[in-house]
C-alpha cells in the first residue's frame, strides 16, 4: 500500500467571481498523493496552495466555485469522487478521512469553549458509536471477569466500576443505534436519568486527555479546561492538531501551521508531527512557503505558481536537480551570506486575465516564443519527476 | 564619534496592577537593562522571539514608548557621554547631571528638542498594512513628515516625494492613489519611502521583510543595500528570520526575555555561538537543503511570558546545561574574545 | 525651483471660507427659525433658499480647502463656483425683480477673484499653465477617487434597499422644499404663520376625506393634509438640528475623552454614564417640564431635551471607535514622525473613526422624529395646532377607537400622519443600513 496514490486530484479548475472580474484561482491542476508519504505544496502568496487542500475538503466560500476536475479519494476499497457527494457523505469524510490545520491556530478555536469542549466536538460527531460499543463492551468483559473470579482487589473495584446497570445498559443501547433518539436527548438532561450520559462523558474526556497527552502537552487535565486566548501559540496549534487527529484520519492536510510561530517553537511542532505521523501511519500533506521546512519534513514536493502545479518530484531531486524555470529562481532566491540577493524579476500576473500561454512566460529567463501562445503540458521529464514547461516536452518517459 | 546610539542599561517594565484599591502586582520587564552600541554605517541585527522585547527596545529607543530608566544617547559627543556615564557611575545625580541629560540624554528630551529628534531615527514597521493610513492618498503620507518637520514646503516638498519614490522604485504615477491599491512589497516601498524622506541617520527595521514573498524579500533587501550607500545611513535590523539576517547584519545581537544574552560579529556568531539559547535558535533554523543532517536542540516548554520571569538567569528553567548557580544569580555580559560578549555563567570567569 | 504659495491665493483661501461661514450660517437659520423679516419678504421660501445657501455654502467651504492645498480641484471648484455666483447675481434681479439688487454689490468679488486664478502664475502654482495643464492635473487628482467612488456606487446598485431609502428621504424633502406649492398657506386662522395648519370651523369631530379636506379634518377641525405635507418641513427641522446637535456635542467630549485618556476619560465617561442611567423618553419629559416654564418655546424645549439625551450615544460610539484606531500602526508611524496630538486626531483618527458615526447619524434623523412625535403625543411637544406628525396623532388620541358599530370610523386622523411617520423613519432606516453596507470598511472589501 505504501506506493499506491491515496488520493488523486484531476484537472482542478477553481474560480472566484469577484467585483474586479472573474479570479482564475487553479488551472487544471494535477496532483496525487501516495499513501504514507508527506508531500509538500509549496509556493508563494496567491499561488493557490492553501485553495488546493480547501477544495479537498470542499470548503471553498463564495465566491469561489469549482469549475472542473475530480478529486479521487480511494476509500472503502474504490475511488470516489468528492466533488460529486452530498454533503452528509462530505461532513463524513471531513475528520474521519481528512482532516485540515490551519495558519492561525488561535483563531481555529472557538473563544468561549475549553479546549475540551472543543476537541469533544469532533469525537463526538464521529466516534460516538465506537465509543458507546466500548463502554457497553467494558461492562461485558468487567461482567465476565467478575464471575471468574481471581482478582486483586484493585482490579476487583475497577471491573466494578465499569459495570453497567441495566437502565444505563439500555440507553447506551438506543444511543448507538440512534444518536438522535428523542428520549436518549431528553434522559441526558434529567439529572437523575443521565449517569449514562455521565459515563459517556467521561469516555469522551479520557479520550481528549489521551490525545492532548499524545501532542506532548504537559499537565493535559490542566490544558483540557482551559480556554484558548489562555493559550500560546504552540500550545494553541498542538490542540488543533489534536482535534484533528482525534478522529484519527488518514490524510492530515496541514496549511502553514508554523508560520506564526517562533523559530524554537516551529521546530517543536514539526518534531511533534513527524512522531505523529510515525505513531499514527499518517499521510501529510503540507502547504507552506518555507524552502527550509519542506527539505525537512517532505518526501516529495508539488511547486505551485499562479494557480499551477509546475513542478512534481522527490525531495531531492528538486533541491538538486530543479527543472522549471521558476522552481530554479526561487531556490536561488534563498538568502545566502557573501552572495548578492537574487530575486525574481517582475510580477505574479493578475489571474484575472491570466496570459494565454505559460502563466510565467514573462518571467522566464528561457521563455520561447511557443510560451506565450501555448499553454505547456504537464509532462514526465525523469523518473518520478513531472514538468509543466516547454522546455520538457517531447521528453516523456 | 564612531558610535552613533548607545543604550545604557535602558529599562521599561510595565506594572501590573491588580485588586481593588489598583495596587502594583507585578512587572511587565519588557526591556530589562540593555546596553548596546550602535556604529555609524553598520547594519546591526537584533534577533530573538516574540516576547523577548525587541520591538519594545525599538520603540523606546524612539520614545515611542517611554523608558524607565537608562540613557539613550544618539550622536553625542565622546566627552559628554564620557560625563555623563561618570556622573552616573558616582552616582552624583545634580545639577550637572541633569542638564547634560537634558541636552543631550534622548531618554529624557521633551517637546521641541524631541520633535527635533524624530527626524533623525525613524522606524519601518513589520505590516505596511498597518501603518500606511488606509484613507490617505500616496501623495499625503509621505508630505505629512515633511510638513510636520518644516522641511519643505508646496511645490519643493512634491518634488522631494517625487524623488524618493523614484529611489525606493515606485514612480510618480503612484502618487494619487490608496496604499490598498498596491501589493505588499510596494507597500513596504511606500513605508521606507517615509522612513527615509526626512533623511534620518539612523532606521530601525522592525521585521520588515516578514510580510512579503521570498522573490519579493530579495528585492526589498538589495533596497536596503542600496539606499544605505545613497543614504549614508545606519540601520537596526530587527528580525526573527536568523537567515536574513546572516546575510544583512555586521553584527548580531541576541534578546531573551528582555536581556541581550549574547553579541557579537555575524560570522563569529553564526559559527560558533556560545550561549546555549542562541544555539537552541540557531539549530532551529530550517535549512532549505535536505542533505544536510544536523543536531537539532528542541526546547522544552513554551517562551515564558515576561510577567513574572524565573530568579537567577532568565533561561536556566529551558537550559540543558543550567548549573547551581544559573537559579540564583543573572549573569552578566562578558566579553569572550573577538568582539563576542556572552551573558553565561559557562563563561563567566 | 522653490515656489511659495502666492499670497493672493491665501487672502482667496481665506475670503471663500468667510463667505461659505456666512451662507452656512444664514442657510441654517432659515431652515431653523423661518422667515427672520416676515414684514420686508414675505412669501419667501424660506426651505428653498436656506437648502441653496446651504449648499453653495458647502460648495465653497470645499473651494476654500482645495484652495489651501495646491490641488487642481481647487482650481476647478473655485473657477465654477465663481462664475456661477456671478452670474446668479447678475440673473436674480432681473428674474425676481429690484429687490435682489442687493445681491450685485459681491458681484466685483467675483470677477476679481476669477480674473485672478486665470493668470499663469497662479494656474502653475495648481499644476498646469494654462486650462489645459489644470485639466489633466485635475484628471490624475481624480482617477484614485472616482475609482473609488465608482466602486460605492456599485455597491449602491447592488443593494436596492439603499435606492428605497434614499428615494423616500428625497421624496419628503421636496415634499418640505415644496409644501407652499403642494398645500397653501394663506388661511386667516393660520394668522399669518404657514406652520400651523388652517382650522375650518370649530367642531370637535373630525370629519371624513372630502375634497377639500384630502385627508380629513381632526379634532378642532385641522386639515390633516396640510398637517402632514407641512409636517416634512418640522420633521426635518428637528431631524437635523437635534441629531446634529447632538453629533457635535457628543464627538467633542467622545475624542477628548478617547485620546487623552487616564483621569478625563474616566470623569467624563462617568457623566455620560449619568444621563444613560435615565430611561431616554422619561429624562426628556422631565427635561421639557423644566425648561418650559423659564420661557422656553415648547418645540425648542423639546429639541433641547433630545440632545441632551442623545448626545451620551455619540460619544460612546466614537470613544469605541477611537480606542481601536489609537493603537494602530499608522498613527504611531504618524507620531513617530512628529505629528501634533491635534494633526494625528484629525488627519489619522477622525477620518477612520468617523464611518460609524455617521451611519448612525442618519439613523438618528428618523429616530429622533419619532421621540419627538412621541412627545407631542404625550402632550409635550409643540403647540396644538401646529404643523407636526405628533401633533396630529396627540389630537387624534379620542379618536382611535370610534363607536362600537364601526371602530375604525375616523381611522384617517392617525393612519395618515402614522404612515407619513412610519415611511419617514423607514427611509432614514433603510439609508443608514445602505450607507453601513457601503462604507464600513470591513463590509467593503467583498
Amino acid at each position: 500500500m505504501a506506493e499506491e496514490s491515496f488520493l488523486r486530484i484531476k484537472d482542478l479548475d477553481l474560480r472566484f467571481y469577484t467585483y474586479e472580474g472573474v479570479v482564475e484561482a487553479l488551472d487544471k491542476v494535477k496532483l496525487s498523493i501516495k499513501d504514507g508519504e508527506t508531500l509538500g505544496v509549496v509556493g508563494e502568496t496567491g499561488c493557490g496552495k492553501s485553495v488546493t487542500g480547501l477544495s479537498e475538503l470542499n470548503l471553498i466560500p463564495p465566491p469561489g466555485k469549482i469549475e472542473g476536475g475530480r478529486i479521487l479519494l480511494y476509500k472503502n476499497e474504490k475511488w470516489v469522487n468528492l466533488l460529486r457527494q452530498r454533503d452528509a457523505y462530505l461532513r463524513n469524510v471531513r475528520g474521519n478521512d481528512i482532516s485540515m490545520i490551519f495558519q492561525d491556530p488561535k483563531s481555529a478555536l472557538n473563544p468561549v469553549y475549553t479546549v475540551r469542549q472543543q476537541i469533544a466536538e469532533a469525537i463526538m460527531h464521529h466516534r460516538l458509536e465506537e465509543l458507546c460499543q466500548i463502554l457497553l463492551d467494558e461492562s461485558k468483559n468487567a461482567i465476565e471477569s467478575l464471575k471468574k473470579g481471581g482478582l486483586s482487589d484493585r482490579e476487583k473495584a475497577a471491573a466494578e466500576k465499569s459495570v453497567l446497570n441495566k437502565r444505563e445498559k439500555r440507553m447506551l443501547e438506543r444511543m448507538l443505534e440512534d444518536p438522535s433518539n428523542p428520549i436518549v436527548r431528553i434522559a441526558s438532561k434529567i439529572p437523575g436519568l443521565n449517569r449514562f450520559k455521565k459515563r459517556f462523558n467521561n469516555k469522551v474526556t479520557t479520550e481528549v486527555v489521551r490525545m492532548l497527552r499524545d501532542m506532548r502537552i504537559p499537565d493535559p487535565e490542566r490544558v483540557a479546561d482551559m480556554y484558548p486566548h489562555e493559550l500560546s501559540g504552540g500550545m494553541a496549534q498542538r490542540v488543533v492538531i489534536a482535534m484533528a487527529l482525534s478522529c484519527n484520519p488518514n490524510l492530515l492536510i496541514a496549511d502553514e501551521p508554523t508560520t506564526n510561530l517562533d523559530v524554537t517553537v516551529q521546530l517543536q511542532i514539526l518534531t511533534l508531527i513527524k512522531d505523529l505521523k510515525k505513531q499514527y501511519g499518517m499521510t501529510i500533506q503540507y502547504i507552506t512557503h518555507d524552502m527550509g521546512v519542506v527539505a525537512d519534513m517532505c518526501d516529495r514536493v508539488a511547486v505551485m505558481y499562479a494557480g499551477n502545479v509546475v513542478e512534481l518530484a522527490e525531495v531531492m531531486e528538486i533541491f538538486k536537480n530543479p527543472l522549471h524555470p521558476y522552481t530554479r529562481a526561487l531556490l536561488e532566491c534563498i538568502p545566502r551570506p557573501g552572495t548578492e540577493f537574487k530575486s525574481i524579476e517582475g510580477f505574479v500576473p493578475s489571474l484575472i486575465s491570466p496570459p494565454k500561454g505559460c502563466r510565467f512566460n514573462d518571467r522566464c529567463p528561457f521563455a520561447m516564443d511557443k510560451c506565450t501562445r501555448q499553454k505547456p503540458e504537464f509532462v514526465t521529464a525523469k523518473k518520478d519527476h513531472q514538468v509543466l514547461c516547454h522546455l520538457y516536452a517531447g521528453e516523456t518517459r | 564619534m564612531s558610535f552613533l546610539l548607545e543604550l545604557d542599561d535602558l529599562k521599561k517594565y510595565y506594572t501590573l496592577t491588580g485588586g481593588l484599591l489598583r495596587r502594583k502586582v507585578g512587572a511587565v520587564k519588557a526591556v530589562d537593562g540593555v546596553s548596546i552600541s550602535v556604529r555609524k554605517g553598520e547594519t546591526f541585527g537584533l534577533v530573538g522571539e516574540s516576547g523577548c522585547g525587541k520591538t519594545t527596545l525599538a520603540k523606546t529607543t524612539l520614545r515611542l514608548i517611554n523608558p524607565n530608566s537608562g540613557n539613550i544617547l544618539f550622536d553625542v559627543p565622546d566627552e559628554a557621554k564620557e560625563r555623563i556615564r561618570t556622573l552616573q557611575r558616582e552616582k552624583k545625580g545634580g545639577f550637572e547631571l541633569r542638564s547634560l541629560r537634558r541636552q543631550w540624554d534622548l531618554a529624557v528630551f521633551r517637546g521641541r528638542r524631541l520633535r527635533e529628534m524624530r527626524r533623525k531615527m525613524q522606524l519601518v514597521y513589520q505590516d505596511p498594512t498597518r501603518s500606511l493610513n488606509p484613507r490617505m492618498l500616496v501623495k499625503d503620507i509621505l508630505l505629512e513628515p515633511l510638513a510636520v518637520q518644516n522641511i519643505a514646503k508646496g511645490t519643493a516638498a512634491l518634488q522631494r516625494v517625487s524623488e524618493m519614490l523614484q529611489k525606493v522604485g515606485l514612480g510618480e504615477r503612484h502618487l494619487y492613489r490608496y496604499p490598498h491599491e498596491f501589493s505588499g512589497g510596494q507597500r513596504q516601498r511606500i513605508a521606507i519611502a517615509r522612513a527615509l524622506i526626512t533623511t534620518p541617520r539612523l532606521v530601525f527595521l522592525d521585521e520588515p521583510t516578514s510580510s512579503v514573498d521570498v522573490s519579493v524579500r530579495a528585492q526589498l533587501l538589495n533596497l536596503f543595500q542600496v539606499l544605505r550607500k545613497d543614504f549614508d545611513l545606519t540601520y537596526v535590523y530587527i528580525s526573527h528570520d536568523l537567515s536574513v539576517v546572516e546575510c544583512i547584519a555586521d553584527r548580531v545581537g541576541v534578546m531573551y526575555l528582555g536581556k541581550i544574552v549574547e553579541l557579537a560579529q555575524t560570522p563569529e556568531l553564526y559559527a560558533r555561538p556560545l550561549h546555549p539559547y542562541s544555539i537552541a535558535l540557531f539549530s532551529a533554523i530550517p535549512i532549505p537543503d535536505p542533505t544536510v543532517k544536523r543536531k537539532r536542540v528542541v526546547l522544552s516548554g513554551e517562551v515564558p511570558s515576561p510577567v513574572n520571569p524565573p530568579a537567577g538567569c532568565r533561561f536556566h528553567p529551558r537550559c540543558e546545561s543550567s548549573m547551581q548557580v544559573c537559579q540564583t544569580q543573572e549573569p552578566k555580559l562578558v566579553d569572550v574574545g573577538n568582539g563576542h560578549f556572552v551573558a553565561c555563567h559557562l563563561f563567566s570567569k | 525651483m522653490v515656489r511659495e504659495r502666492p499670497l493672493t491665493l491665501t487672502f482667496f483661501a481665506v475670503v471663500e471660507t468667510i463667505l461659505a461661514i456666512v451662507e452656512l450660517n444664514i442657510g441654517t437659520l432659515l431652515l431653523t427659525i423661518g422667515n427672520p423679516l416676515p414684514t420686508a419678504f414675505p412669501n419667501l421660501n424660506v426651505f428653498l433658499i436656506g437648502i441653496i445657501l446651504l449648499a453653495t455654502g458647502i460648495l465653497a467651504l470645499l473651494t476654500a480647502y482645495y484652495l489651501w492645498s495646491n490641488e487642481a480641484l481647487g482650481w476647478v471648484l473655485a473657477s465654477v463656483f465663481l462664475a456661477t455666483d456671478a452670474i446668479t447675481r447678475i440673473l436674480l434681479p432681473i428674474m425676481l425683480g429690484m429687490q435682489w439688487i442687493i445681491f450685485a454689490v459681491f458681484l466685483e468679488v467675483d470677477i476679481a477673484i476669477l480674473y485672478y486664478l486665470t493668470r499663469p502664475s497662479i494656474m502653475t502654482f495648481f499644476g498646469g499653465e494654462d486650462i489645459r495643464g489644470v485639466l489633466q492635473k485635475l484628471k490624475i487628482e481624480m482617477e484614485p477617487r472616482m475609482k473609488e467612488l465608482r466602486f460605492t456606487m456599485k455597491l449602491v446598485r447592488k443593494t436596492p434597499l439603499s435606492i428605497i431609502g434614499a428615494s423616500i428621504v428625497m421624496f419628503y424633502v421636496s415634499m418640505a422644499v415644496f409644501a407652499p406649492f403642494l398645500a397653501a398657506p394663506g388661511h386667516i386662522s393660520q394668522g399669518g404663520n404657514p406652520e400651523m395648519m388652517p382650522k375650518e370651523g370649530a367642531s370637535l369631530i373630525p370629519r371624513a376625506p372630502s375634497p377639500a379636506h384630502p385627508f380629513g379634518t381632526m379634532q378642532g377641525q385641522y386639515d390633516i393634509y396640510y398637517g402632514c405635507i407641512w409636517g416634512a418641513r418640522s420633521a426635518l427641522r428637528i431631524g437635523l438640528y437635534v441629531a446634529g446637535g447632538s453629533l457635535l456635542i457628543g464627538l467633542a467630549i467622545g475624542i477628548v475623552a478617547a485620546y487623552y485618556g487616564g483621569w478625563l476619560d474616566e470623569v467624563l465617561m462617568r457623566f455620560t454614564d449619568i444621563i444613560l442611567a435615565f430611561p431616554g423618553l422619561i429624562l426628556c419629559m422631565a427635561l421639557v417640564v423644566v425648561l418650559v416654564p423659564m420661557g422656553i418655546e415648547r418645540l425648542d424645549a423639546v429639541m433641547i431635551a433630545l440632545v441632551i439625551v442623545g448626545w451620551p450615544g455619540y460619544s460612546r460610539l466614537i470613544r469605541g471607535e477611537i480606542l481601536r484606531i489609537k493603537n494602530e500602526d499608522y498613527v504611531e508611524a504618524a507620531k513617530s514622525v512628529g505629528c501634533s496630538d491635534l494633526r494625528v486626531i484629525r488627519s489619522h483618527i477622525l477620518p477612520n473613526s468617523i464611518y460609524p458615526v455617521l451611519i448612525v447619524f442618519t439613523l438618528d434623523l428618523g429616530t429622533v422624529v419619532l421621540a419627538a412625535a412621541a412627545l407631542s403625543f404625550l402632550g409635550l411637544g409643540a403647540s396644538p395646532g401646529y404643523a407636526d406628525w405628533g401633533q396630529i396623532i396627540a389630537l387624534s388620541l379620542n379618536w382611535i377607537y370610534g363607536p362600537p358599530s364601526n371602530p375604525f370610523q375616523y381611522w384617517y386622523t392617525f393612519i395618515m400622519p402614522g404612515i407619513f411617520i412610519s415611511l419617514f423613519v423607514l427611509g432614514w432606516n433603510l439609508l443608514g443600513d445602505a450607507l453601513r453596507d457601503i462604507l464600513d470598511p470591513t463590509l467593503r472589501r467583498k
